[in-house]
């Protein structure tokens, strides 16, 4: 609008560099920087308002809302309502760090905040210079706290400053759900506090929301539903928390993942995808994210299940016992998770130290069960390990639909998620009938519990989201993939059946590899260099593309590892 | 009289721009240690630094000169002659002797800069220099992956060999040894593999003044190399001995995020650290 306004502008801009600047900075100052933190608030998701209006309770959706937000808070100011029996078991979720946090990594969580997140403050601290200690980012509860209870420290007179003994009332300090750990003894000095209010700094839910909102929300939403604006531009789609299950965990299949499962996605990030480490933030920090996201899972959960309470009463309404059961149920699932913590015990083989005859009857029998019926692996993963890139559609991963009725979805269908099969003859041509019309189905692959077109892994790549170390592919294997049409592996499968499969994937994607196919090539070249004019035929196949950094350039790897 | 006004108001815009930038700059300085937080260049630390360094300043200061000519005798002939609008254009033909001075005094800046980079490029670019003094390559320590929007790290692990079930990974954090047996400044260097898994990226490490292109499609053998001696200096007293690592190449909209940090160790150090990867790589956590 304010850009079509100054066009008429135009004529006089070009006799005018005033005029043309002055349109400039107009149109940059009417720019639509988006919303701030102020206007965001959480809504319910579709499907929550899908399933509300097919039983006729639409106008009910205030309720849903309101109740959550007595649960959780908002965007601005997220919180767990406290519940009694939580009372009871001396937990406060909103300082679920307080307990749940183990010593190591509050270890790291405080070395962190000394030598990275506040080391210029504490720097300034040190050295006296109270009045110049910078304001850092997303602490906004600790800066309010540094602003108001340490004023003295950094706007008063010098004789303050230093060695006076003061007292520090932790009651002012913060509120219930803010968490300050470590408050000085009586005694201290104003030094020995600021000091202490740093290090020991746990970020709070607000902050952590603020913290969430910079960086997770454009692609997470900002309910957490992965529906953030960057998210329609990604492939594959950011998480949706809402239905409280993650990928890649270490607890068993359909269970809440853990504290530290959250943490090591944060510090690995999924390789491949547009989740990347953000392992450039202090531990502090991440655990402080980890506790966000598991409000807005929780949140997301709860509202799924107060939907299904509220469709399934007669009169549509929410009484108070189903909303406390509800919660607590949800919350108890979470606070629980650590208990179905799995495949700790495992003893994992050490390939690097078995010799290569063992790994390659071991590989042999893993590739006999990945192509058996029992673990079934080749009817999602194709015969030769590509997974969704295999050239002939893996027997399982999709489903015949009648082409004619089927009502195709266009999205579902950019995103890959239909595939036309041809009817071929012995020779490998392709069939047609009398008309000469081609002879083919169409099949719609299986989608996840988010919507998402399955796309099995292609070993080959040498890429696992979840993470590359063997007892990653153990627990993949063993209890499957959270959401997924990975199943957990059955009971007949044994463990050591388990890790031969592991054996077989990991030399899939190693016979693949580009660094060793680099490695291949410079020797070979080397050779040649030797030879010099002699028969430099022998090593042919060792020029050209094979290290080709792009991961569709499968043929390509394939001819060049070969030799 | 408009062409006047607009001169100076884009004169006072350039100064009151230099003053604040003068004033941050000032501000940074604040800061307990201003290498910290530097606008500016952090302190090198290089074998090849001290030699990166000269270069840009040579180049720095000579184009500064130029520039401050150059563009003093624009302003000055704007200033001076500009004609009033009724006033007619006048053709002339130009002057030989003035296009041959313009032509001849560039030529020989070029020509001063392309000699004097070439040795520096030679030593950080060409693959002979990553080789030992029988002619064969030196091993490499590990791949740098570039992908949207992260640095990823792979090492071949202790057998030295990659695709190999020990390779281990490191996501964010590049660690690398300072080779502090080795007296020899030349003989420092550590190679690597660089390679782009999407599109382009550019690894840059400001410390040890590196920069380069990551190229889908390209494996790139570089090198970099600690001066261990002028590392003790600046990072002795910090409890955080990392520097930074960016992506110097705009490569989408989560640009912004990819970055990474170099952990320098002495070799004993390394050696443990990479026996500890081993043993999370086959650990059961």
């Amino acid at each position: 609008m304010a850009t079509q306004r100054l066009m008429c502008l135009r004529p006089l801009a070009q006799r005018n560099p005033i005029v043309l600047a002055g349109m400039l900075v107009g149109v940059f100052a009417s720019c639509d920087y988006g919303p701030g933190h102020a206007d965001l608030e959480f809504g319910l998701s579709e499907s929550t308002m899908a399933s509300l209006d097919e039983v006729g309770l639409a106008s009910s959706s205030p309720q849903v809302s309101g109740t959550l937000t007595t649960l959780f808070g908002t965007p601005q100011d997220p919180h767990f309502l406290i519940t009694t029996e939580m009372l009871d078991g001396d937990e406060n979720p909103n300082l679920s760090g307080d307990y749940e946090v183990s010593e190591e990594q509050w270890e790291i969580i405080v070395t962190d905040n000394r030598s990275r997140r506040f080391l210029r403050q504490l720097d300034l601290i040190k050295a006296g210079r109270y009045g110049v200690v910078p304001e850092p980012l997303y602490a906004g509860d600790l800066w309010a706290i540094w602003i108001s209870d340490f004023a003295p420290l950094h706007t008063g007179e010098p004789a303050e400053v230093g060695g006076t003994a003061v007292k520090v009332d932790p009651a002012s300090a913060f509120d219930e759900n803010l968490w300050v750990p470590g408050l000085p003894e009586d005694g201290a000095t104003w030094a020995e506090a600021a000091e202490l209010l740093f290090t020991n700094w746990y970020p709070s839910l607000r902050e952590s929301a603020e913290m969430y909102r910079v960086q997770c929300l454009h692609c997470h939403g900002v309910e957490g539903g992965g529906d953030g604006p960057t998210a329609e531009f990604l492939e594959p789609r950011p998480r949706d928390y809402r239905l409280g299950k993650f990928k890649w965990i270490a607890v068993d299949n359909g269970k809440r993942p853990r504290r530290q499962d959250l943490v090591n996605i944060l510090m690995q990030g999924s390789y491949t995808t547009a989740m990347p480490s953000f392992a450039r933030f202090s531990s502090g920090q991440l655990h402080g994210l980890v506790d966000y996201v598991r409000l807005l899972a929780m949140r997301g959960e709860t509202e799924a299940r107060l939907v299904l309470e509220m469709s399934d009463s007669d009169s549509g309404d929410l009484p108070l016992g189903t909303i406390e059961s509800t919660y607590t149920d949800v919350w108890t699932n979470w606070r629980d998770a650590d208990e179905n913590y799995v495949a700790a015990e495992v003893i994992v083989p050490r390939w690097d130290q078995m010799s290569v005859g063992e790994q390659m009857t071991r590989g042999e029998h893993g590739r006999e069960l990945f192509m058996g019926t029992l673990a079934n692996c080749f009817s999602c993963h194709g015969v030769d390990g590509r997974g969704a890139d295999a050239p002939t559609l893996p027997i399982s991963l999709a489903e015949v639909v009648d082409a004619d009725e089927h009502e195709i979805d266009p999205e579902y269908e950019a995103r890959g998620g239909y595939r036309w099969v041809e009817y071929k003859d012995a020779a490998g041509h392709i069939m047609k009938d009398e008309d000469g019309h081609v002879l083919r189905d169409l099949y719609r692959i299986k989608p996840d519990d988010w919507g998402n077109p399955s796309m099995p892994r292609n070993f080959t790549r040498s890429v696992f989201r979840g993470g590359s170390r063997p007892i990653d592919l153990y627990r993949r294997v063993k209890y499957g993939i959270n959401g997924t049409i990975m199943p957990a592996a059955v009971e007949e499968i044994s463990d050591e059946d388990i890790w031969d499969l592991v054996i077989y994937v990991r030399m899939l994607a190693n016979s693949h590899d580009l660094a060793r196919v680099y490695e291949h090539k410079q020797a070979a070249l080397a050779d040649r260099h030797a030879i010099e004019h002699g028969h430099s035929d022998s090593d042919d196949s060792s020029g050209g593309h094979s290290d080709d950094g792009d991961q569709h350039n499968d043929n390509n790897h394939n001819e060049a590892s070969g030799h | 009289m408009i062409m006047r006004i607009t001169i100076t108001l884009l004169m006072v815009a350039l100064l009151v721009l230099g003053i604040v930038s003068w004033a941050d700059y000032e501000f940074w300085l604040m800061a307990p240690s201003p290498s910290h937080y530097t606008w500016w260049w952090p302190e090198e630390m290089s074998t090849l630094g001290q030699r990166v360094d000269n270069l840009f300043w040579l180049i720095l200061v000579m184009v500064t000169v130029m520039f401050v000519i150059t563009m003093g005798a624009l302003i000055l002939a704007i200033w001076k002659f500009s004609a009033k609008r009724e006033d007619k254009a006048v053709f002339i033909h130009g002057s030989h002797k003035l296009e041959l001075l313009w032509t001849a005094i560039p030529a020989a800046m070029l020509l001063v800069i392309a000699f004097s980079q070439m040795s520096t490029f030679a030593a950080m670019q060409f693959d002979s220099s990553m080789q030992d003094e029988d002619g064969h390559d030196l091993p490499v320590l590990c791949e740098i992956w570039g992908s949207q929007f992260d640095w990823r790290f792979r090492y071949p692990g202790k057998d030295g060999r990659f695709g190999t079930n020990d390779d281990f990974e490191s996501a964010y954090e590049l660690v690398m040894p300072m080779r502090d047996t080795e007296k020899d400044q030349d003989k420092k260097m550590v190679v690597f593999l660089l390679r782009s898994r999407d599109v382009l990226h550019s690894f840059f490490v400001p410390h040890l003044r590196f920069k380069r292109d990551a190229v889908p499609g390209m494996t790139q053998r570089i090198w970099m190399a600690v001066d261990d001696e002028q590392m003790a200096e600046i990072m002795g007293g910090r409890e955080d001995k990392t520097f930074d690592i960016i992506c110097a190449e705009l490569c989408g909209w989560g640009h912004y995020k990819m970055s990474g940090r170099v952990r320098v160790l002495p070799d004993a150090e390394y050696e443990a650290w990479v026996e500890e990867m081993t043993a999370l790589q086959f650990g059961n956590s």
